[in-house]
């Protein structure tokens, strides 16, 4: 099944179908056929690619959606964007909503949720550097100042690595960069309390929601 | 009327349930090999890559990936002890744990404690360690007496040793340990616990404690948790090996599948255990469950749940090795009927498949927070599911024809004296459940369970003294945690001192 030329109205629509019915296969025909079409590929990127994500997002927080469902949409996504992204000029951080460091804290190995948040955020339009589990304080700090991050998020499960998470606002401050970035916490250790005591910025209960206060922080 | 005896008739003694046969755990068994031997599991520690090593292994340093042939992990498996003592400071308390017995406990590490005088949510503290362990010490069904919350006041470097001063202060009930640090804070534990047997052989002879490690899922052993493995074999205090596959993510979504995952992380650590000191008292755990698609949770209430811990259970039967799984656990944040549903359909399950003991009494949360009222609400589930495991007897005396016989048509059995002498082992006893009519109910104050099971725990707390510890041990364990506290510092803890009116 091979697409002919389209509009941009109908590459836009098959873009948006093919993430929801997480078909890699057809969403890397349509953003073929976008090039083929000679159309502007961010256009159907952002109109379509993403578009189709949000909803994905939306269904997923309404539980029509699974979490599989939706991290393969994750995926389509994604290889549609690495055919498209070879017509862009250029990586265009500008249009990126900003470049997240996330990581499991030092000492901890528990990754799923923040790999799941990680995922999310990408396909919602943020550059992230997620540095893996049992991330020294050290290493979050090093990194968000190498990439210029907006946003830091650092995940704990236990009691006893969450103080990391504290260690963590320090080391910000200590190398100047409290000011220009804001931190996100997470992880079952990790309460709305917690990142009030320790001056974290954002908290979230849920990884759909994580997304939604990541954009409202960085806005 | 004679009646002779019955020859070669066989009997039920407790009942059961039927989960996987005998062929399908042992395609289980032989897909675990296979993931062993080809895969392998990664353990974050020297120490232990040696003793693996040592033991038959094959161990790819760099990658600290260990793979098991079949006969190094049948071996640790025959190794282990089959029946394990969990001794009791007050040894009328002592705790068989083996065989198809089953057990009940609360959990764990909890970080929320409902507080039933006040319905406040609040972030547990070292007191609330204590106050739990007091009700667990006070409460019948509670077989043996866990760690319910953290101690998040007190230093990283000591918060477990303070949740263990505060066990050992406030029951006398054998203690779990659900929540260590590591292999220097276990020593520094079973050094506290040694002050209580009088001695280190002696605390080997009659372990007052128990902890639980955790792999992570799937295939890995962190360092801490060899330590915990290792320490622990050395001084023979039984080391709970508990994997939390959540199937889906991180293990394959078919319940088979989990427990294949799972059962590599469970073996693997006992195999280290056993290397380490060949016949170590070695618990086979599960915790294994589902990841619920859509909302991204692991739910410990699902049916699910209990049918992988029924299925752990099996496995570890097969092996010869005690079972410890999750049971009377639930998801719901409140005393409500999904927390009673979930509860049920978590302990029936493994009970009636033998699972030596369970874990989850008091649980509200998926484990988070810990609920007096609901652990008075579990005893009294726990006696009911107890009740069911026990069975029913079929003998002549039992069956009582001849009373049948003499009572005859429309009377009743009241004041049979064959009534009299079967009533207490036939039937639960239940207290906080309500069975009246609908006038009565009412007439005594139209209470939910919740309620009563409030008052239940504010009125045991009022009352129960647990058995005093010595204070020349006591002053002794305090002693081990200061000199914790030199050596590792002592940070303000994660406690934030958040409230809230529930």
């Amino acid at each position: 099944m091979g697409f002919a030329t389209l509009t941009v109205e109908e590459a836009v629509e098959k873009a948006i179908a093919a993430v929801l019915a997480v078909d890699e296969e057809a969403a890397v025909e349509v953003a073929e056929a976008t090039l083929a079409s000679g159309l502007d590929p961010l256009v159907v990127l952002q109109e379509g690619f993403t578009t189709g994500m949000r909803k994905a997002g939306q269904l997923f927080e309404q539980e029509e959606m699974s979490l599989p469902e939706m991290i393969i949409a994750a995926d389509c996504m994604m290889a549609a964007l690495a055919v498209l992204e070879t017509a862009l000029p250029e990586k265009q951080k500008s249009d990126s909503l900003g470049t997240v460091v996330i990581g499991t804290i030092e000492g901890d190995v528990h990754d799923i949720g923040k790999t799941i948040v990680g995922t999310l955020l990408e396909v919602s339009g943020f550059e992230v550097h997620d540095l893996g589990r049992d991330v020294p304080v050290a290493e979050f700090v090093r990194v968000a100042k190498e990439q210029g991050a907006q946003l830091v998020g650092s995940s704990a499960l236990m009691t006893t690595t969450m103080t990391g998470q504290q260690r963590l606002e320090t080391a910000l401050k200590e190398a100047g960069l409290r000011d220009t970035v804001k931190t996100m916490v997470g992880g079952a250790a990790a309460t709305q309390g917690w990142a009030d005591k320790i001056g974290a910025d954002v908290y979230a209960e849920s990884a759909t929601e994580a997304v939604q206060r990541a954009k409202e922080a960085v806005a | 009327m004679k009646r002779g005896p019955s020859a070669a008739r066989e009997e039920n003694r407790g009942w059961g349930l039927k989960s996987y046969s005998r062929d399908q755990l042992e395609a289980i068994h032989e897909a675990t090999l296979e993931v062993l031997r080809l895969t392998g599991v990664e353990f974050h520690s020297e120490e232990a890559l040696d003793v693996l090593e040592a033991g038959g292994c094959i161990v790819d340093r760099g990658r600290r990936v260990v793979r098991f042939p079949a006969y190094v992990v049948e071996g640790a498996i025959a190794t282990a002890p089959r029946q394990i003592l969990l001794a009791a400071r007050d040894p009328r308390h002592d705790f068989l744990l083996g065989g198809r017995r089953i057990g009940f406990t609360n959990f764990g590490c909890g970080i929320k404690i409902l507080r039933p005088e006040t319905d406040e949510l609040l972030e547990s503290t070292k007191e609330d360690v204590g106050i739990a362990a007091r009700l667990c010490d006070a409460t019948e069904n509670v077989d043996i007496c866990a760690t319910a919350l953290v101690a998040r006041d007190m230093p990283d470097s000591s918060y477990d040793l303070h949740m263990l001063e505060q066990m050992f202060l406030n029951t006398s009930k054998h203690v779990t340990h659900v929540d260590v640090s590591g292999g220097t804070n276990a020593r520094r534990m079973f050094e506290m616990a040694a002050l209580i047997a009088g001695g280190k052989d002696e605390l080997r002879e009659r372990p007052l404690m128990s902890i639980l490690t955790c792999p992570t899922s799937p295939l890995m052993i962190h360092e801490s948790v060899c330590e915990i493995v290792m320490e622990g074999a050395r001084w023979g205090i039984p080391v709970l090996v508990l994997s939390m596959v959540m199937a889906g993510a991180t293990g394959p979504v078919t319940l088979s599948g989990a427990l294949v995952t799972h059962n590599a992380e469970v073996l693997a650590g006992i195999t280290l255990a056993q290397l380490t000191c060949p016949g170590a008292p070695s618990i086979y755990g599960s915790s294994t469950t589902i990841l619920d698609m859509s909302c991204g949770n692991a739910p410990l209430g699902a049916p699910e749940e209990g049918m992988i811990c029924a299925a752990a259970g099996g496995l570890a039967q097969m092996y010869g090795l005690p079972s410890w799984t999750s049971g009377a656990w639930a998801d719901s944040k409140v005393e409500d009927a999904q927390s009673g549903h979930e509860k049920t359909i978590s302990a029936i399950l493994p009970a009636l498949a033998g699972v030596n003991m369970m874990y989850g009494m008091g649980v509200l949360e998926s484990g988070m927070t810990f609920s007096p009222a609901q652990l008075m609400i579990d005893n009294e589930i726990v006696a009911m599911v107890k009740r069911v495991v026990e069975g029913s007897v079929v003998n002549d005396d039992v069956m009582g024809v001849d009373v049948i016989h003499r009572v005859g048509s429309g009377k009743n059995f009241l004041k049979e004296k064959h009534t009299l002498q079967y009533v207490a082992g036939e039937q639960a006893k239940v207290h906080l459940f309500d069975r009246r009519t609908r006038g009565a109910w009412e007439k005594r104050g139209a209470t939910t369970a919740a309620e009563r099971g409030g008052e239940l725990a504010v009125r045991l707390l009022d009352t129960h003294t647990p058995l005093p510890l010595d204070p020349g041990i006591h002053e002794d364990m305090r002693a081990i945690i200061t000199e914790a506290e030199e050596a590792g510092g002592l940070s303000a803890g994660a406690h934030t001192g958040t409230t809230r009116r529930w």
